[in-house]
């Protein structure tokens, strides 16, 4: 089996013709340059360290003191430095001059300098006096740099390093040194321009001129580069810091991260250096996710698991179980990239796979990611994935999984809520997930948690718990290591805050909040859609009420880019209000077809809603009858999903209808039982049109009862209105005012108070100059 | 460049001509050190046949600046020969002659590479920046000269070789375009464009010297891109025009066919090659691959034992032995000398790709995925290594995630039905039926090499209840079966069962009895076919029963003649060839 062992050391043998085990470290000219620094840091501790000695004028020069700050902001500066890329001595230089004492700061320079006019010698000095420095304490208890420490680890690598060089491989670090230390103080680079005859060939190489390697130069070329400066050499260890530092963040708070340009050229320069990094193509996979670039993406993923295989591993066999798990997972994250990518077929084949490989090998751990894939894929809301999800509970419990339980558990509630659970139980059971959440602190899957309460409690039509929810969601201490989690459920509890703001009629704060997810969600990144929808949405209902149809029609273009169905439902009331009746009527029977057709996609409230806009448009132009049955059915919609304020909005609307077809004891009577829940938690436009409903209903009951009794129901009107008014105006909704304004003062005449009929007369016609009425929509409109 | 013939019409210069070029080429090259490109002429020249009067090209008149510093040139000459290439550009550094000052460029460039490559084992660290500083100075002093028309054509040449080193890749075309219209005998600046060519539009747009070293450049460049027909054509025309002798030529044209596949041809020019030029190595390698696509065991061990004996120590030879290794089942060791030859030069293709294919042999998936990777990292277009990892992964029972890898090879090679069939067998395996036929059909449209599309095709017709393309299918699969006179019973009688049910089927009795008759042929059909006959015959009978024709003018005739006699002279499948019929009658 000659063949077979030489395989690991065959295959660490690089293209560019690179022999022998590559270090996990390697010396460069930055490492020197912190060993120098942390050496001249040293050799002023050690004389502050000095035992004290009668006699002897022990007086430190205050430029040798160091302060206890000055020593914590030293180390934390040398922690960075150690597990960021290599960076030119320039920028080191910047970085350090303000921290640094100024003693340690010149000495530093002044050993570069000596290292640099003085060739090999003084350097190959310095790593012997590094060697003699840990090996020598200057009190056996306290070394200056205990051998365990970073710091010493440090050294130690280094030094191991160096040690193994040979003379010609010294003799290159050197020329690379000296070449790191020109870029700052060197002699003057050869300046081309000079050179050049100035022909029209040096003015496109010159762009390309600084780039030195030639695979180098390609790489970057490609990128826009400008590399020499940014760019850093990685060694492998700090790659691999790198990778899993970018990883954490993109996954818990993309902002946090790098661009994803800055990103790619960061991975593209660790690749250079490191070509047989698999996860650096894993981190680029990531990125590209993130600004939703497929093709990339895939090739990504395929080099990733193609070069994912550990080669040091003696243990054969061992090694085949592994390639095995790698070649597994390969396929289910293939399956989610086709899924992200919405191509539902493509996953379900690449998870298939995946399912079948770990199939044959037992894998249950592997199953399970598959079967919570597996019922994130497959069609929503039928039994089979109910059953798929159940199953994944209790399984992944069992084998304690805990972030797939808290996934399932939180699906599984949700499919339960869409299929007319009731509403304490479905609540009651995101509990389990909440305390998983708990038990292993996993704050993405607790704001997914509350993000999903929140959801549900909107859905339910609780509007007080479902902005709760919102707000623990924003005050959920997520943080780790000093990054608060920055993701979906984030941005969809301050989308939802917005909304909240917007249905009281508090526009500003309500786009404040939106600036704030837009801050925090630049547009490029993954979940800027939502923000964007809403703010659509926010824009449309206010231009719509306040009667600005050149925004909201522009609202709504930009609604159709975001989410098709909402724009479908919100352009058929656009039309509506415009009185364009047929097209409106046209556009939601349409839409509802579509919805009851695919009913599995909509939550139980879109249908609803539907229902309603339709139901309006009936009323609109008289056909009670439609309007009823459209109403009735929406009534047992809501009913059967326990949508308590849809229900209730839909009994609004019913007893609207009932006041028109002149029963308005009736419509009282349904009004005195749902109104409050309207009151309590509707928004500012569906209370007052609630209410203006019930003022005319006791109106128009009045008629029937005795003149006294009449003249208290109608000033109980009076009152009413007064606060329907009020709240119209909050919205801007000027046909509203306008309209109530009227009402109100119908009422005063009819009460006989004629000073207030003429006052509100007044308004009325002020606000009619300054809002004519153009639409021929009838006034009939809840 | 549509039409190869109308371009030999510039192609006027006579043998003797083309001769004197060649020898003096060789003298200027060989002066400057550019042995590649002598060593080209040179082989050349000794190819053709023709007088030349070697006494007056061989003396010729120096520039007088050039005998001027004739000392400085012969000591720089000489170092450079020892390959002492700083001394010898040391020495010329100050002179003035063309000559002298390409020397001293040439020393410095090729001073820097040799360090490069020497430090190359003892490279640490990140990708040194220093390691071009040297190139860079080289070209701006030479761009300084070429901006004001100051460099002779070989200069120009080297200018452009440092432009490629640092991948001005647009640059370094302008500017060998530029060397071979000013130094057209110099076939280092051709060769160096070929590599720079990437596809026919942009060799189209070269504005490229009207000389006839451009017929030798298009042969190469277009074998190159791969457009080997046209590659042969131009060859075959310098072959009749007097350069049959050319080992340079042959070795092209068994490459031509080679790359087309067509093996004997590609052996035989290869074995022509080998006899004009017994100890040359150059496309040994590909020799080899021949001779193991032919399993010529023989042959094979022959050539690894002779280009064993002339230098061992060229990737080339281990390629040759890796092949043997390989044809001999012992593929450790096929590793183990392609891996030498990757140790003797690291960019050397091909090598990673065989050794894939080694490593799947040895059933070491995971071994030949990061070999094929590795391929695939040099050069991102090996539609071999694309293709052998989708083997890899469909070996691994991943059909879905090999999809990836064939779609890949098949972009990389759009007209190579082997590439369509494994994508159609993928999808047919993922049940992907559509995928799969248009799979299957662009395999047979484009040339089916295994003869299995169309077969795979019709199966699947079959499967999908589509009858009538079905049939069509079979049909023709059973044409080209036997056009090609390949034999595979399973198909064929399968095809015929279809066809004969078919026809049975819509009524196409003599079709379906032509049919039912071939598949009397196989035996493991033949109780079937036997079956759909007997059912033919009934048919018969009850149709022709049923004729509206009740009186019959022969009653007698048509109880006594046999059904299948009677049959057999109205098949139109079965009628007789002449040869058959004079055999007939001869038998008789």
């Amino acid at each position: 089996m000659a063949g077979v062992d030489s395989q690991t050391e065959l295959l660490r043998f690089g293209p560019v013709g690179k022999t022998g085990p590559t270090h996990k470290e390697q010396v460069t000219p930055h490492k020197i340059s912190l060993l120098v620094l942390i050496y001249e840091y040293c050799e002023l501790k050690k004389k502050q360290n000095q035992p004290f000695i009668f006699g002897q004028s022990n007086t430190l020069d205050p430029e040798e003191r160091i302060s206890e700050s000055e020593k914590r902001d030293f180390m934390t500066l040398i922690l960075k430095l150690l597990q960021s890329p290599d960076l030119p001595l320039k920028e080191l230089l910047n970085q350090t001059q303000n921290i640094l004492k100024p003693k340690i700061f010149d000495e530093f320079v002044d050993r570069l300098k000596e290292f640099y006019e003085e060739d090999v010698l003084p350097l190959m000095d310095f790593f012997q006096e590094l060697h003699r420095m840990l090996t020598e304490p200057i009190t056996p208890e306290m070394p200056v740099i205990s051998s365990s420490s970073v710091l010493g680890l440090f050294f130690r690598g280094m030094i191991l390093v160096f040690d193994s060089l040979s003379f010609s491989q010294v003799t290159i670090l050197y020329n690379q040194f000296k070449h790191y230390y020109e870029e700052v103080n060197g002699p003057a680079q050869i300046d081309e321009s000079e050179n050049f005859g100035g022909s029209l060939m040096d003015s496109i190489t010159k762009e390309t001129e600084r780039l030195t390697c030639s695979a180098l130069g390609r790489e970057s070329s490609h990128l826009g580069g400008t590399k020499s400066e940014s760019g850093g050499y990685f060694s492998h260890k700090q790659a691999e810091y790198f990778i899993s530092r970018q990883g954490f963040l993109l996954q818990h708070n993309e902002k946090e991260a790098m661009s994803p340009k800055e990103l790619q050229t960061q991975i593209s320069n660790m690749l250079q250096s490191n070509p047989a990094l698999a996860e650096a193509h894993f981190l680029s996979y990531m990125n590209n996710l993130r600004v939703k670039e497929y093709c990339t993406a895939v090739h990504n993923l395929f080099h990733c698991f193609d070069r994912n295989t550990n080669f040091t591993d003696v243990n054969l066999a061992n090694k085949t179980v592994e390639e095995d798990v790698s070649r597994r997972y390969a396929s289910l994250n293939l399956a989610g990239l086709h899924f992200r990518f919405g191509h539902k077929e493509e996953a379900l084949a690449a998870l298939q796979e995946a399912i079948r490989m770990a199939q044959e090998t037992n894998d249950h751990v592997c199953l399970q990611h598959a079967l919570s894939w597996l019922h994130r894929i497959e069609d929503a809301g039928n039994a089979r994935t109910a059953s798929l999800i159940a199953r994944s509970v209790d399984k992944s419990e069992e084998m304690s999984l805990p972030n797939i339980t808290s996934l399932s558990v939180q699906a599984l509630a949700k499919h339960n809520a869409f299929f007319t659970a009731r509403p304490s139980s479905v609540i009651e059971y995101m509990l389990k997930s909440d305390i998983l959440n708990c038990q292993h602190s996993q704050p993405h899957f607790m704001c997914v948690s509350y993000a999903q309460k929140a959801a549900l409690w909107h859905m339910y039509g609780k509007r007080e718990s479902s902005s709760m929810c919102s707000q623990l969601v924003l005050n959920l201490d997520t943080s780790e290591g000093g990054i608060y989690h920055n993701g979906e459920s984030v941005c969809l509890a301050l989308c939802n805050i917005a909304r909240i703001f917007a249905d009281e009629g508090n526009y500003v704060l309500a786009l404040e909040v939106i600036n704030n997810a837009k801050q925090r969600f630049p547009p490029q990144t993954q979940h800027a859609h939502l923000w964007m929808t809403y703010e659509q949405e926010i824009m449309f209902d206010r231009s719509l009420l306040s009667q600005k149809d050149e925004l909201a029609s522009q609202a709504l273009t930009g609604l159709q880019a975001l989410d098709e169905d909402e724009y479908r439902l919100r352009s058929g009331i656009f039309k509506k209000e415009k009185g364009d009746v047929s097209t409106a009527l046209s556009t939601l029977t349409r839409l509802k077809e579509h919805v009851t057709t695919n009913s599995q996609k909509f939550s139980p409230e879109f249908p609803c809603r539907v229902m309603l806009a339709l139901a309006d448009l009936y009323i609109q132009t008289g056909n009670h009858i439609s309007a009823t049955s459209q109403i009735l059915e929406c009534v047992m919609k809501s009913e059967e999903h326990h949508l308590e304020y849809l229900h209730s909005l839909a009994a609004v609307y019913l007893a609207f209808v009932q006041l028109l077809m002149r029963l308005p004891e009736k419509g009282l009577s349904l009004l005195d039982r749902h109104m409050v829940t309207v009151l309590s938690h509707g928004s500012c436009l569906d209370r007052a049109r609630t209410l203006y409903c019930y003022a005319r209903c006791t109106v128009a009951d009045g008629n029937r009862l005795s003149a006294t009794d009449r003249k208290s129901s109608l000033l109980q009107a009076v009152n009413t209105m007064t606060t329907v008014i009020e709240l119209f105006k909050k919205l801007d909704a000027h046909m509203r005012v306008k309209d109530a304004t009227y009402y109100l003062a119908r009422l005063y005449h009819e009460l006989g108070y004629t000073a207030e009929r003429n006052k509100c007369a007044y308004e009325f016609k002020q606000l009619d100059s300054q809002f004519p009425t153009h639409s021929q929509g009838t006034v009939l409109r809840l | 460049m549509a039409d190869i013939s109308s371009l030999f019409k510039t192609f006027t210069p006579s043998l003797s001509s083309i001769k004197a070029d060649l020898l003096r080429a060789n003298r200027e090259c060989s002066q400057r050190k550019l042995f590649h490109s002598s060593k080209w002429a040179a082989e050349l020249l000794y190819s053709i046949e023709a007088p030349v009067d070697y006494k007056q090209i061989l003396t010729v008149q120096e520039r007088p600046d050039f005998v001027e510093e004739y000392d400085k040139f012969c000591l720089a000459s000489s170092f450079f020969d020892l390959k002492e290439y700083d001394r010898a550009a040391f020495f010329v550094q100050d002179c003035k002659n063309k000559k002298a000052y390409f020397l001293h460029m040439y020393g410095r460039y090729l001073a820097d590479e040799k360090r490069k490559l020497d430090n190359a084992p003892d490279s640490i660290g990140p990708p040194d920046k220093l390691e071009n500083e040297h190139l860079k100075t080289l070209k701006t002093e030479l761009a300084k000269k070429y901006a004001i028309t100051e460099l002779d054509g070989f200069c120009i040449y080297l200018y452009g070789v440092v432009l490629k080193k640092l991948d001005l890749l647009k640059e370094a075309i302008e500017v060998f375009v530029d060397a071979v219209n000013s130094e057209p005998l110099h076939w280092g600046a051709w060769l160096e464009l070929v590599t720079l060519i990437k596809d026919k539009e942009s060799l189209l747009a070269l504005s490229l010297p009207n000389h006839w070293m451009k017929h030798f450049f298009l042969g190469h460049i277009y074998l190159e891109l791969q457009l080997n027909e046209e590659g042969l054509k131009i060859y075959q025309h310098l072959m009749d025009k007097g350069f049959v002798k050319s080992s340079y030529i042959v070795s092209q044209v068994a490459m031509a066919y080679n790359n087309m596949r067509e093996v004997d041809m590609a052996v035989n020019a290869f074995t022509e090659l080998t006899e004009m030029d017994p100890y040359r190595l150059e496309n040994m390698d590909y020799f080899s691959n021949t001779l193991y696509i032919k399993e010529m065991r023989a042959d094979l061990a022959h050539l690894a034992h002779r280009c064993c004996d002339i230098d061992k120590y060229r990737e080339e030879t281990c390629v040759v032995i890796g092949n043997y290794y390989s044809l001999r089942q012992q593929h450790e060791k096929a590793v183990l000398y392609f891996q030498r030859a990757l140790k003797l030069n690291p960019q050397y293709l091909s090598a990673w790709t065989l050794m894939g294919h080694e490593f799947m042999e040895l059933k070491n998936t995971t071994a030949a995925i990061q070999a094929y990777r590795q391929a695939i990292e040099i050069n991102i277009r090996d539609y071999r290594a694309w293709y052998g990892l989708g083997q890899t992964y469909e070996i691994l029972k991943m059909p879905f995630y090999c999809l990836y890898y064939y779609r890949q090879a098949q972009k990389l090679r759009p007209n190579d039905s082997r590439m369509a069939m494994a994508l159609g067998e993928s999808y047919e395996k993922l049940e992907r039926l559509q995928e799969a036929k248009k799979c299957f059909w662009k395999a047979h449209v484009v040339g089916d090499m295994e003869g299995m599309a169309l077969i795979k095709l019709a199966k699947l017709h079959e499967r999908l209840n589509e009858e009538d393309q079905a049939a069509s299918a079979y049909t023709e699969y059973i044409n080209e079966a036997n056009r090609m006179g390949t034999f595979s019973a399973e198909d064929q009688s399968q095809a015929y069962k279809y066809l004969a049910n078919y026809h049975l089927l819509r009524n196409n009795l003599d079709d379906a009895y032509a049919a039912a008759q071939k598949c009397t042929e196989f035996p493991e059909r033949r109780e079937e076919a036997k079956g759909i006959l007997k059912d033919i015959q009934n048919r018969r009978a009850r149709s022709e029963g049923a004729y509206p024709h009740p009186v019959r003018m022969d009653d007698s005739l048509g109880s006594i003649c046999p059904d299948p006699l009677n049959i057999s002279t109205r098949t139109p499948s079965v009628c007789l060839s002449p040869v058959n019929l004079k055999f007939d009658i001869g038998d008789d």
